[in-house]
């Protein structure tokens, strides 16, 4: 008999961690009310206190858990290095050479591939986790969307090849991570990294760098003059650059923007080359 | 003979792949079309894709995440392919389940050592086509019984969405092969004897017809034949073409009464001895029968019912299947069309979700209907988000430096809202600094010039000359009525550039998608002018009605249009938005139907309610 009391008085015990959650005062709120709950049923089973002291003895230690990841949890969780671009840009290629060191032939990503990465010489609790993004369009947002928050460092990959015939598509995403908001309060360091450098008619950082400048002073305009959306809120993105000023990487004060040069695959003779990238994620810890 | 056979994780990843006696052939390409073209774009309900001389065939591991695909000579047609995917599917799971586990970091270490058992699958497949097969008498083995069962309660279900595998492997009549479900395939040679000769095939459906009661079996081979047919032609246009929707009605499920009615022409036509003979076995069945319905019944009070599906969900570590997902989807189906969108749209959208969450695990606290939605709202998204980049300001831009006007074409039916709209773009356009002209190549409703021309005059009140330094920023090109609506448009174009206008708005007659001479006049004005924007103008009160629109009026331009690569819609205008309220499913329709974006929207009567579209919040209202 008293067995089936205490089975009954069980099944509250998950949602109570649960609201748990939410906020330190209702879990306190919800504690007291709890104990009485408890201590009536309890006695109406007839069992001892002892088992109660220790419940109420987990409860405090998961409490002070809760509260210790709300105050120091804030930055030391943002481990991430987003490896974001267009679609082809050789995203998955250099997440493939940064965790294994070697190349692997690829396929359009459909999700996101994700690892950790130990950097040389830093201790084991800064380790990285690398987050390779799938760049094409139609998803490409959803997914910045969903790991935005944890990140520490960006990379955005340009494929240097055929960066002349899309640049306004390179420019247009890249114009939407520099003035995205929440990305904008965390600030996380962004580099932009020249891929492809192997190929015949890739082009170097520098004419990247001045052309990409130009594009996104245009971007700017016309998405500032593009139509609101059909949900009636503004836009709430951040201005890219300075107002009224022509635009220049230089300008962009939120983020420690740098330019760099790899080429991530190596097979067919070509070796690969991403030590600019290694060092450059190396400088985030 | 396949061309290639490769695996590769969601991430992109390949982690094994077989090509044709190891010819370094790069099938790269190809397989990312057929990632970009049906995976991406929700197609997923149907699994074959043609690119060039190649088809090919995926599978999706939804516990793994993993993805199979194989390719072949189209004109090989090869039969054994759909079993053989699944055969691969599950020898590699089960072989490398401890690595797929560990995440990325193995997966990038791990060699998959696949040659040698995919090669021995690859030869026991392929040889079964010439053997002659001898079968196992069906009505001996029990297991019959059960194959042709679940196929009775998949029609009294009104279940179509079985899988073609499915329905081929019972279409073959190869008993053991249902129930093989865990066992490798070098344990069961059996499942391998399979033909690829025609005559073979119908001989033992003929064969097999005969033997039982498995008559509905074969009513069921009848039906898939045209439908596979279908499949075959399929182009993966993004259009989507007026005889793939014909194809696509042959698909619908058969319904309950149809099913039952060619039953029982099928076992009239049965003789006497073979009658005695079903009626044993099937006044056996009858009862296993009703019970399985009744366990299916209950399964599906308890997965939609909220508080005991959290239950399911905290016990069951074991993937979805496609019937416990089934009745979540048929809510959410159910839900889309109440909310407008065209029912056949509603369904092959449930057909992907399924397709992405069949053998998923779910994680500790969701329940079916949960993840369900989840994985549903995500694909809306997915939908409305364009494919390409709709920055049109910027594209002005790029024309006006080249020197030559921007041509944004505007054509649909009647009475949707082109010429208001066309307005409303020119408002924007001029708001924005650009000298727009408005050509009236409505010749044909009586009033449509004058509409315009009290726009013009309007717009040039709003903005005065003194605004743009003493030029008017808006002229209208009108040559009254009756005239050929192609050849206005094309003297527009060439008026504009010499008055150095920036872009140029054609409005054009209002036309039902049946109307084939006035079809034929439209694709003609395209292919003479090749404007940089063709715009469908369908208003989001539209509801299984869009479909058609979109599909007639792609086909029509793309019909009509002796051009090599005929032009078809680039993009989509929404209109009378501010009148749906949340029924807003006719951007999904039409978003779905053409692969295209809707680029604006209509959400009043003056000229500032235009709007760009915001997929979340579309989707949020479709899911409410
Ligand atoms: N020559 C050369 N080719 C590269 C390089 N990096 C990537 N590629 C090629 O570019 C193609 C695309 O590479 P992925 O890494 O799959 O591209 P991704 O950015 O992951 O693309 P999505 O997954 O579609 O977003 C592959 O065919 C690679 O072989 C490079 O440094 N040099
Ligand atoms: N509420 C609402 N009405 C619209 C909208 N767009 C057009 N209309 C109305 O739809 C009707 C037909 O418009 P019209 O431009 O003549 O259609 P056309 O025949 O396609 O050129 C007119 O009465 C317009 O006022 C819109 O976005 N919202
Ligand atoms: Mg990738
Ligand atoms: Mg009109």
């Amino acid at each position: 008999m008293p067995n089936m009391r205490v089975k009954q008085l069980l099944p509250p015990k998950p949602f109570e961690i649960f609201h748990m959650e939410r906020s330190c005062c209702e879990v306190r709120l919800e504690m007291s009310s709890s104990i009485e709950y408890y201590n009536q049923l309890m006695k109406d089973a007839g069992v001892d206190g002892g088992v109660f002291a220790v419940l109420i003895g987990l409860f405090i230690v998961f409490c002070t858990a809760v509260l210790w990841r709300f105050i120091t949890g804030s930055s030391s969780n943002r481990n991430g290095v987003l490896l974001i671009g267009l679609s082809d840009a050789g995203k998955t290629n250099l997440f493939s050479q940064l965790v294994s060191g070697t190349g692997r032939s690829t396929q359009t990503s459909l999700k996101e591939n994700e690892a950790s990465y130990a950097v040389e010489g830093a201790k084991r609790s800064e380790s990285l986790t690398l987050l390779d993004l799938p760049g094409h369009e139609a998803i490409r947002q959803q997914f910045v969307e969903k790991f935005k928050d944890k990140a520490r460092g960006i990379v955005y990959i340009v494929d240097s090849e055929t960066f002349q015939k899309n640049i306004k598509d390179v420019a247009e995403f890249l114009f939407q991570i520099l003035t995205d908001k929440s990305i904008n309060k965390i600030s996380p360091k962004v580099c932009i990294a020249c891929n492809k450098q192997d190929k015949l008619m890739a082009k170097s950082k520098k004419v990247i760098q001045l052309q990409l400048e130009k594009e996104l002073n245009t971007v700017r305009k016309t998405q500032s003059a593009a139509l609101s959306s059909t949900s009636g809120s503004g836009d709430d993105n951040v201005y890219l650059g300075i107002k009224g000023e022509e635009f220049q990487f230089s300008h962009v004060k939120k983020f420690k923007l740098e330019f760099l040069e790899c080429n991530a695959k190596s097979d067919d003779g070509a070796k690969s080359n991403i030590d600019e990238v290694k060092s450059w994620i190396s400088s985030l810890v | 003979m396949l061309d290639f056979f490769t695996i590769f994780s969601k991430g992109g990843l390949v982690l094994w792949c077989y090509t044709f006696q190891g010819v370094k052939t790069n099938f790269s390409e190809p397989i990312n079309a057929l990632i970009k073209s049906v995976i991406l774009q929700e197609r997923g309900g149907s699994a074959l894709f043609n690119h060039g001389a190649l088809q090919m065939k995926y599978k999706l591991d939804n516990e793994f995440e993993l993805v199979f695909v194989v390719g072949y000579q189209k004109i090989l047609s090869l039969l054994y392919v759909d079993k053989f995917i699944d055969d691969v599917h599950r020898t590699f799971r089960d072989r490398y389940r401890q690595k797929l586990l560990e995440g990325s970091l193995i997966l990038l270490t791990t060699n998959f050592d696949f040659e040698s058992m995919f090669a021995k699958m690859l030869r026991n497949a392929e040889e079964t086509k010439t053997q002659q097969v001898v079968m196992k008498k069906f009505h001996e083995s029990d297991k019959a019984k059960k194959t042709v069962k679940s196929l009775v309660i998949d029609q009294n279900k009104k279940d179509g969405k079985e899988t073609e595998n499915k329905a081929n492997v019972i279409k073959k009549g190869s008993p053991k092969s249902i129930t093989n479900g865990t066992g490798s395939v070098e344990s069961s040679p059996k499942t391998q004897r399979e033909t690829e000769s025609p005559e073979i095939a119908r001989n033992r459906e003929k064969f097999i017809q005969k033997r039982t009661k498995v008559a509905k079996a074969t009513m069921k081979e009848g039906k898939k034949a045209p439908e596979r047919k279908g499949k075959l032609n399929r182009v993966w246009d993004k259009g989507g073409t007026a005889k793939d929707t014909k194809d696509l009605d042959y698909s619908a499920p058969p319904t309950m009464t149809n099913g039952h009615s060619n039953e029982q022409v099928e076992k009239e036509e049965l003789t006497e001895e073979q009658r005695a003979l079903c009626r044993n076995i099937r006044a056996l069945d009858d009862d296993d029968e009703d019970e399985e319905i009744e366990e299916l019944e209950v399964d599906e009070k308890k997965s939609s019912g909220g508080f005991f599906s959290v239950f399911r969900g905290l016990v069951g570590a074991k993937g979805l299947t496609k019937e416990a997902l089934q009745p979540a989807l048929d809510t959410m189906g159910d839900h889309l069309i109440a909310k407008n969108v065209a029912a056949d749209i509603a369904k092959k959208m449930c057909d992907s979700v399924a397709t992405k969450l069949e053998g998923k695990v779910l994680g500790t606290f969701s329940t079916i209907a949960y993840t369900v939605k989840q994985s549903l709202n995500e694909s809306l998204v997915q939908i409305l988000t364009p494919k390409r980049r709709v920055d049109i300001l910027r594209d002005v831009l790029e024309s006006q430096r080249a020197g030559k006007p921007y041509v944004i074409t505007f054509c649909g039916v009647n009475g949707v809202g082109k010429s208001t709209n066309l307005a409303k773009i020119c408002f924007w356009l001029m708001e924005n600094g650009f000298r727009v002209l408005i050509a009236a190549c409505d010749t044909f409703r009586a009033g449509a010039v004058e509409q315009l021309r009290t726009h013009t005059a309007r717009l040039s009140a709003l903005h005065p000359p003194s605004m743009h330094g003493g030029r008017e920023s808006v002229h209208l090109f009108e040559k009254g009525y009756g005239k050929d609506a192609a050849g206005i448009a094309m003297q527009a174009i060439n008026t504009a550039r010499e008055m150095r206008h920036d872009v140029v708005l054609v409005d054009t007659a209002g036309r039902m998608q049946d109307n084939e001479p006035l079809m034929r006049a439209l694709a003609k004005l395209i292919a003479v002018n090749s404007p940089d924007l063709v715009l469908f103008v369908g208003e989001a009160l539209v509801g299984n009605e869009a479909v058609d629109q979109l599909v007639k009026f792609n086909q029509a331009l793309a019909d009509h249009s002796n051009v090599q690569n005929p032009r078809t819609i680039d993009g989509i205008v929404l209109t009378k938005f501010d009148t749906i309220d949340d029924k807003v499913g006719a951007a999904i329709s039409m978003t779905y139907t053409t692969g295209q974006p809707i680029v604006f929207v209509g959400t009043g009567q003056s000229y500032p309610d235009l709007r760009s579209l915001n997929a979340k919040a579309v989707v949020n209202a479709l899911l409410k």
